[in-house]
């Protein structure tokens, strides 16, 4: 399927151009959808303002902006009138039908997704407005040029500006890209412009969905079960209900689903208010008898020995390599080892809420801040029991995404509320709440075993994975050269809260049991750090090797290694790696790959000031390929060092008695200001690829890389993630 | 009945809840949603405006205590031009996701309005609201940025 095929040009009432993706009815399997479903990607106004439609949700990663250059380099716009636009989610846009697509934003996939079609797209629309001047001109489209929102006859000078050309441009056809602009041509692309959200941003004007309101809007909030599975068992709201601003008051059904990203919902007791404020206040003057069930005697730290029982090393491997069985004890030497994981929750600043009009009980509209407006239809259209075409989301920019936002708990809630009163609800979670309802990154054990030959090499290597994450474990492949390679994963279902993603998802934890083991084992052999995983990178993978996540495993792995190498040699430099530092002071490196893409080496700089361990820097080294927007990239990787830090300091949150401990940021603190490290950090591009995503690979390589400057420091070894503070 | 200065305009309260805090007045009453909810308890600083030119939470701040006193928020920060953090925020590109920033420069402005050239321990000392997505250490930059901006401003005239 060629995506030229599916670009459609037609002419604004306005005047202008816009560009879209154009399904035609043959690719549009369900009878009721309409013909001409759109997909709006770039409109040129009269006035010459270019506007690029976002497909991808934005949460601050700059996945708008990045997009919005990518498009705007192809069309050679002027990028100060460029502008962006979230599209809402309806029956009238393209791949509607579709229950995942564009619109679903997580993996750090966005720029790499969004890259053929958005290039595509911008030099379509600009090979549509040469033609228009040219025509105009009377002369062949080998005389003109294009620069910054103009089309420019070469031979004498004369240029008409897009917005002049856009409205007979719509009645070019879309015409064939056989080639797109050279990398050294680049205006836009690779410059450090700033976010399209920050003016306004600065100015408190920007608008997440908590601060929306919509005609006729009650708010809502919900005393919710603090154990899993727990239910009203008796309630007085008498002197609530008194309160002037409450409208109802009443108990809301538990809704218990398995699916991925839907874990149905808690119920509780629903007060529906005038404002946020009156919710709130009814809240404390409500008292409720629980019956919390059967998970109420549970605790988190007797789930690592649960974990240890459940442990199953003859479970069929998810990777293997060599001889999969080979004991360890056949090596020279045998180092084991085990690393653990608490829950931990996700602290968005902005918490979790969403208007839901649902009023008719047929039709639905939801504002508010999600990383799945698409996916969230499909649960939202089956459990509410409406045709997904009933159905309109309109995304907002989030305070926040990390993972927590593509579950549909919230919108779920939201939309119950609103059917039941007949009002358009904004349903608001408080702090508390948005802590104690989560749905968190795993609690996990790693067992790690090698078999080490005489000159400290790997030849056997074992992985066990035993996590409350569906998804499991061990996914990520291994550059490190072996002989026999065995990785199990096992999911350990009777979690006591549920599971979700966290940035960083499976490779944050891979990474950190991984890059630490390799450690210790560097140890064993005597090696420096550095130089023996260059060494173990150098070392060949054996030909069976197989991997369930990647069936192209051996292809990728030769790319993984050199990079990894490059990546390791450049942080090395960076950090002076080499030259001592005063005795307090250790340096701790890890390297990861985020999807086989996205490499990042760090080394870090912890210091001991009396007992404590202080981060002090952090060097990184990292390649994305193609750097779309160099200061959203460094962003991303400062982002994602302080967010994999905060556990390392903070831990995440435990569960006594059934129930989340943790309450507001006086309990589950996170990094701040003061526990912030000097960062440097350099980006590379290596080999000529096209881009590969920021967003998480950087957290994946700070909490490994601390434990590792403790042992450089002090001899001990920390194997459980929260290990300082 | 209360009284009190909002971004420069005088408010008079009479039918509202005088233990409602102010952070909900700001948000619901009048419009200004710039100021967030992050926590409710005064912990996270989302929720920072000035009090007489001092930054406070709101978010716990019951009515009937501003009485009498000038509150400012993010809109009223600099009504006509935007005040030299606003400026160094843009030309660090500070924000991301961007919900704690408003806070965060409300608390910067105190910090610049009482200590023209902070240190690096001041700044330490004074921003300790919670970024999620930990951009600190442009937040540093940018107030240092501001800082140098105002004095440079000052020499030019003086």
């Amino acid at each position: 399927m060629k995506r030229r095929d599916f670009l459609k040009a037609s002419a604004l009432t306005t005047g202008g151009l816009l560009l879209s993706l154009n399904l035609p009815a043959a690719q549009i399997k369900k009878s009721s959808a309409p013909a001409n479903m759109v997909g709006p990607l770039i409109q040129i106004d009269t006035n010459g303002d270019v506007t690029i439609f976002i497909y991808k949700q934005e949460m601050g990663q700059g996945a708008a902006t990045g997009i919005a250059m990518i498009a705007a380099e192809e069309l050679d716009a002027d990028w100060s009138s460029t502008h962006i636009k979230l599209l809402s989610y309806d029956k009238n846009i393209e791949n509607y039908q579709s229950d995942w697509g564009r619109f679903d934003t997580g993996g750090s996939y966005s720029i790499e997704s969004e890259w053929s079609l958005m290039r595509s797209a911008g030099a379509s629309a600009r090979a549509m407005l040469i033609a228009c001047a040219a025509a105009s001109w009377h002369t062949n489209t080998s005389n003109c040029r294009t620069e910054k929102g103009f089309v420019i006859h070469t031979p004498t000078g004369k240029k008409r500006s897009y917005g002049e050309l856009a409205q007979a441009a719509a009645n070019i056809p879309v015409p064939e890209i056989k080639q797109f602009k050279p990398q050294n041509q680049y205006q836009i692309i690779g410059k450090p412009h700033s976010s399209l959200k920050t003016i306004n941003i600065v100015q408190g004007i920007l608008k997440y969905s908590l601060d929306i309101k919509v005609p006729g809007m009650l708010v809502a909030t919900i005393i919710r079960p603090p154990v899993l599975g727990g239910k009203i068992k008796r309630y007085n709201a008498e002197e609530a209900l008194k309160l002037p601003g409450i409208v109802a008051i009443y108990p809301m059904q538990e809704l218990t689903a398995k699916e991925v990203f839907n874990k149905g919902i808690r119920g509780g007791l629903v007060i529906v208010g005038q404002s946020t404020w009156d919710c709130l206040s009814a809240r404390n003057k409500i008292e409720i008898e629980w019956d919390h069930g059967v998970l109420q005697t549970k605790n988190c730290r007797d789930l690592y020995a649960q974990l240890d029982a459940f442990l199953n090393p003859n479970t069929t491997p998810s990777q293997t390599a060599g001889i999969s069985e080979q004991p360890i004890t056949q090596s020279h030497k045998h180092v084991s080892a085990e690393y653990t994981s608490p829950f931990i929750g996700h602290g968005l600043m902005e918490p979790l809420n969403a208007i839901a009009d649902f009023s008719d009980g047929k039709h639905l509209e939801i504002w508010t801040g999600t990383q799945s407006p698409q996916h969230s239809t499909r649960h939202l259209s089956i459990i509410l029991g409406i045709e997904k075409d009933t159905i309109v989301v309109h995304p907002c920019f989030m305070g926040g995404g990390y993972g927590r936002r593509f579950f549909c708990d919230f919108l779920l809630e939201a939309s119950f509320i609103s059917k039941e009163v007949k009002r358009p609800i904004q349903l608001i979670w408080t702090r508390e709440d948005e802590i104690q309802f989560g749905h968190y990154h795993p609690l996990r054990k790693d067992y790690y075993q090698c078999g080490l030959d005489n000159d400290g090499n790997i030849e056997t290597l074992t992985l066990n994975v035993v996590t409350t994450h569906e998804w499991g474990g061990g996914e990520m492949p291994y550059g490190y050269g072996l002989k026999n390679l065995k990785v199990t994963s096992q999911h350990y279902a009777d979690s006591i809260v549920p599971w979700g993603s966290w940035r960083g998802v499976v490779p944050h934890l891979d990474s950190f049991s991984r890059e630490i083991f390799i450690d210790e084992l560097a140890h064993a052999a005597g090696k420096d750090p550095i130089a023996y995983r260059i060494s173990q990178l150098n070392r060949p993978s054996p030909d069976n090797y197989f991997s369930q996540h990647n069936k192209e495993v051996k292809d990728a792995l030769p790319f993984i290694k050199d990079m990894q190498i490059k990546l390791l040699e450049a942080v090395a430099k960076l950090s002076n790696w080499h030259t001592p530092r005063a005795a307090n002071v250790g340096l701790g490196v890890a390297i990861s790959a985020y999807h086989d893409r996205s490499f990042c080496a760090q080394v870090v700089e912890v210091e001991l000031v009396g007992e404590e361990y202080i981060l002090k820097k952090v060097y990184t080294a990292a390649d994305v390929g193609l750097v779309i927007n160099p200061n959203l990239v460094r962003g991303q990787i400062e982002s994602g060092i302080i967010w994999g830090l905060t556990p390392v300091i903070h831990g995440g949150v435990t569960v006594n008695n059934g129930r989340i401990t943790q309450s507001n940021f006086h309990d589950m603190p996170l990094v701040k200001m003061h526990e912030t490290p000097e960062m440097i950090t350099e980006l590379f591009c290596f080999e000529e690829r096209s881009p590969a995503g920021a967003g998480e690979f950087a957290v994946t390589t700070i909490a490994p890389a601390i434990s590792n400057a403790i042992f450089a420091l002090s001899g001990i070894r920390k194997r459980h993630l929260h290990m300082l503070g | 009945m209360i009284t009190f200065k909002l971004n420069g305009e005088t408010v008079n309260i009479d039918k509202e809840d005088t233990s409602k805090p102010l952070l909900w007045f700001l948000r619901d009453q009048r419009q200004l949603t710039g100021t967030k909810y992050g926590c409710g308890k005064g912990l996270c600083g989302a929720c920072t405006v000035h009090i007489n030119g001092y930054a406070t939470p709101s978010c716990s701040l019951p009515l009937g205590a501003v009485n009498g006193m000038e509150v400012t928020t993010i809109e009223g920060l600099e009504r006509t031009q935007f005040h030299t953090l606003q400026e160094a925020w843009i030309a660090q590109d500070v924000p991301q996701c961007g919900y704690c920033q408003p806070g965060q420069i409300m608390s910067a402005a105190d910090l610049l309005a009482h200590n023209k050239n902070p240190s690096e321990e001041d700044i330490t000392q004074k921003m300790t609201n919670i970024c999620r997505c930990g951009t600190y250490s442009r937040i540093r930059k940018a107030i240092k940025l501001a800082a140098d901006m105002t004095s440079q401003a000052s020499e030019v005239k003086s």
